[in-house]
């Protein structure tokens, strides 16, 4: 009696084959979890710090789905597979009726034998001529961990359609690591940049900005904070957006403020996709140089061109004389209206006091950073149940570890339903109630 | 190979002149996995044998149709041979030595080279003229294109004398001399056609297909099973990921012969089987044998343009298997008794 079986047309087959690229560009791995009316494929990248997720809506997607857990009737299934071996049975099958290999339907059965039966993902693809291909692959049983996005606290929304979207992520500079998000007066702008690296004297990376403003009306909805800056990774971007425009869908992006979660989901005729990605810590104009050294490693992520606008716009800014010149010492988590950033073209970042380089490049000393306080506790684990807050914990700490302030929850998958109605407090009021080095040799990494 | 002018002192043993080199390298291209080669040289042709580990070998008969002229010195004032005295053909004084084979795919490769040579070479300065016309597509002012088409001699002078490539190409002339070097006598696998229990002719891309989809999971064993019912032929693998198989469940339409009488399985190293894999790109129809101690034949039809049909060979000898129903696994060197077969 399989567990779990599934059909899929070759126009599915397609489009599974989409999510496990985009999948595959976040971890080698793919989780799968199969609840009675859905299948999900997540993956969670291995710093924890950016989680994909695709819902498979059963009645829709497929053209056959039962699910039939084997003890309890709400139990899920949860496994996970090595993507290769998954793309190498959905690899770019070309679904040109014409050919005479064309595919005309493939069957997957799961299998999880107690006894006899051995457990396989078994994947069967039923070509022309009766040509059939049969692929039985090991799966691992995990528990089911995904992460938590608070709806809630998310008052930033916009949404935008893929094919914009797709169209800049074209203009970020090849080789940028970093992306501002940041909307002022009725413009949004989208910046990709990478910061100086040096070795000595040797440069070994040249900072480059390329900053893409684009007019609020292009957006279907914009409700969000302006001068606002939200930083995340490029490449986790670029790789939601490059899937995202294959389809023309509407593209939502929601978030509350730096250093929390930003969710970008979108939907497309019975396949749901999520993301959840961390943002990094406003960096921009709120800290200082010295701050950098005695908090996170975040800091030190911040381009250099930020430091050189938040010198010179601070007296601008309400926050009071410029931190430069007075470092503050214990840097807040977040602020909530970081001062308004200069245009990147006008800042002369390549050309910085050497003073201003030293210092710069103290605090990403990352032996030092784990005596360093983290603040980037979340307040999820806290309110948990006292059953499972052992657990979770111990993710939690994990993912600090990892310079992430993810949010991960290990919930076991009848525990998930709970989840996301659990409220983020407000950051600020959850001050770290140890110290990092404190909570090593508790647990195992 | 060194590029000293061939002597022609002395009549050669064999000569012969080709204008199709490109099918001649497409059809030894496909025994490249081994680094040297046999080369028998006869009157109806030269034959190329490439073998690995004595479990596999690959033979190439380029048929003396691919050539404009062919003459083979021993027996060349005789009438042509009829068809039936090739396997006489065989006697020790016609031309038979060893011949580094990835050498000669090179040089054979250098034919049509004086034509693109101008364009890899000066492709940023050229960008101001020319930029418009496609790069890849068909040149209309190739020497292809316009019948002057390059020529390629072929010749060995006597024992121990160099093998000898001149090609041709709008006055420019290449020489190539590639060392010959003692004939290693290796016995051909033995492949008992009169206790042939499978016979499947089918198109050779439906095979080449099902290893390409094979191959996904790096396997280490290929499964290769017929009966006389359905699924017919299935073949299958499996590797540290899991494993795969592919059926051919409705024989009727895929399958052109179809003769076997009872269950046959056996197994083979896939490197193996798929290093035949180019052949099978190649080929039009593969004829699939297996004997009674599972000895596997693929024999390859391959249509070259303008050359008419030639044949591909490969043998494969199977893993002993440990839960024998048949199969006492013989040794590949027994006697050479075995008369080839190239058509």
């Amino acid at each position: 009696m399989p567990i779990l079986s599934f059909s899929l047309n070759p126009e599915s087959l397609g489009r599974l084959h989409d999510a496990l690229v985009c999948l595959g560009k976040f971890s080698e791995s793919v989780s799968i979890e199969a609840a009675h009316d859905k299948l999900i494929l997540y993956a969670l990248n291995s710093s924890k710090s950016a989680y994909a997720c695709f819902t498979l809506i059963g009645n829709r997607f497929f053209t056959k789905y039962q699910y039939s857990p084997q003890r309890r009737p709400k139990e899920k299934f949860n496994c996970k597979i090595y993507n290769k071996a998954l793309l190498s049975v959905f690899k770019g099958r070309s679904f040109d009726p014409e050919k005479e290999t064309a595919v005309e339907r493939c069957d997957v059965v799961v299998e999880d034998g107690e006894g006899k039966t051995k457990s396989r993902f078994i994947i069967k693809i039923i070509c022309r001529h009766g040509v059939l291909k049969t692929y039985r692959l090991t799966f691992e049983s995990i528990p089911s961990m995904h992460a938590v996005f608070s709806k809630e606290s998310a008052n930033n929304k916009w949404s935008t359609s893929s094919k914009t979207l797709r169209e800049f992520i074209e203009y970020f500079g090849p080789g940028t690591e970093q992306l501002d998000i940041y909307a002022e007066g009725g413009r949004v702008s989208f910046t990709s940049y990478t910061e100086k690296v040096m070795s000595g004297n040797e440069i070994l990376k040249q900072p480059l900005h390329t900053t893409i403003a684009i007019d609020i009306q292009e957006f279907a909805d914009f409700s969000a904070e302006e001068k606002l800056h939200l930083v995340i990774s490029v490449k986790d971007f670029k790789s939601i957006i490059t899937h995202a425009g294959l389809t023309n869908t509407m593209v939502k992006a929601m978030y509350s403020r730096p250093s929390n979660p930003l969710q970008l989901s979108y939907s497309d005729e019975g396949l749901l996709s999520e993301f959840i990605l961390m943002t990094i810590g406003d960096a921009r104009g709120s800290s200082a140089p010295k701050a950098g050294r005695a908090s996170s490693k975040i800091i030190s992520k911040q381009p250099l061109e930020a430091r050189s606008s938040s010198k010179r716009t601070a007296s601008v800014a309400e926050m009071g004389p410029p931190s430069a010149v007075a470092p503050s010492l214990s840097r807040k988590v977040s602020k909530p209206s970081p001062p308004p950033p200069q245009p990147s073209i006008q800042s002369n970042a390549l050309f910085f006091p050497e003073a201003d380089d030293d210092r710069r490049w103290d605090p990403v000393d990352h032996e030092d950073e784990d005596d360093g306080e983290m603040l980037l506790w979340d307040a999820g684990v806290n309110h948990a149940s006292s059953g499972q807050r052992l657990q979770r914990l111990e993710l939690q700490s994990q993912s600090v570890n990892s310079n992430s302030g993810m949010n991960v929850q290990a919930a076991r998958s009848n525990e998930y339903e709970e989840v996301p109605t659990q409220r983020l407090e407000p950051i600020e009021q959850v001050a770290p109630t140890q110290r990092l080095s404190e909570i090593r040799g508790i647990f195992d990494d | 190979m060194s590029a000293t002018a061939a002597t022609e002192d002395v009549a050669p043993v064999f000569r012969a002149v080709s204008s199709s080199t490109r099918q001649l390298f497409q059809l030894l291209n496909c025994i490249r996995f081994s680094s040297k080669a046999q080369v028998h040289i006869t009157t109806e042709g030269i034959r190329f044998t490439a073998e690995e580990s004595r479990v596999m070998q690959g033979i190439v008969f380029l048929n003396k149709e691919l050539f404009t002229s062919f003459v083979c010195a021993s027996v060349s004032d005789d009438t042509p041979a009829s068809p039936s005295s090739q396997d006489s053909d065989l006697s020790p004084d016609l031309p038979n030595f060893q011949i580094s084979l990835s050498a000669l795919l090179e040089t054979l490769q250098i034919f049509g080279a004086s034509e693109n040579a101008p364009r890899f070479g000066n492709r940023p300065e050229n960008d101001g003229y020319g930029t418009n016309i496609r790069r890849d597509r068909p040149n209309a002012f190739s020497n292809q294109a316009l019948g002057m088409a390059g020529v390629c001699r072929l010749s060995y002078t006597s024992l121990g004398a160099p093998f000898s490539i001149i090609l041709e190409e709008t006055g420019v002339t290449t020489t190539c001399n590639l060392n010959t070097y003692e004939p290693e006598e290796a016995e051909e696998i033995p492949f008992a056609r009169d206790e042939m229990q499978v016979k499947i002719i089918t198109q050779a891309r439906w095979l080449f297909d099902a290893i390409s989809e094979l191959s996904s999971t790096s396997p280490h064993r290929l499964d290769i099973t017929a009966l006389p019912t359905a699924p017919y032929l299935s073949l299958s693998a499996s590797g540290p990921l899991g494993s795969a198989s592919v059926e051919f469940s409705k024989g009727r339409e895929l399958l052109e012969t179809f003769t076997v009488s009872e269950r046959w399985t056996q197994s083979y190293k896939f490197e193996m089987v798929k290093a035949a894999a180019e052949a099978m790109r190649l080929a039009s129809k593969v004829s699939i044998r297996g004997d009674n101690q599972g000895v596997l034949s693929l024999q390859f039809m391959v249509e070259v343009e303008g050359g008419g049909i030639s044949f591909v060979d490969f043998r494969f000898v199977p893993f002993i298997r440990d839960e024998d129903e048949d199969d006492e696994q013989e040794e590949v060197s027994e006697e050479e008794d075995e008369e080839h077969d190239e058509n």
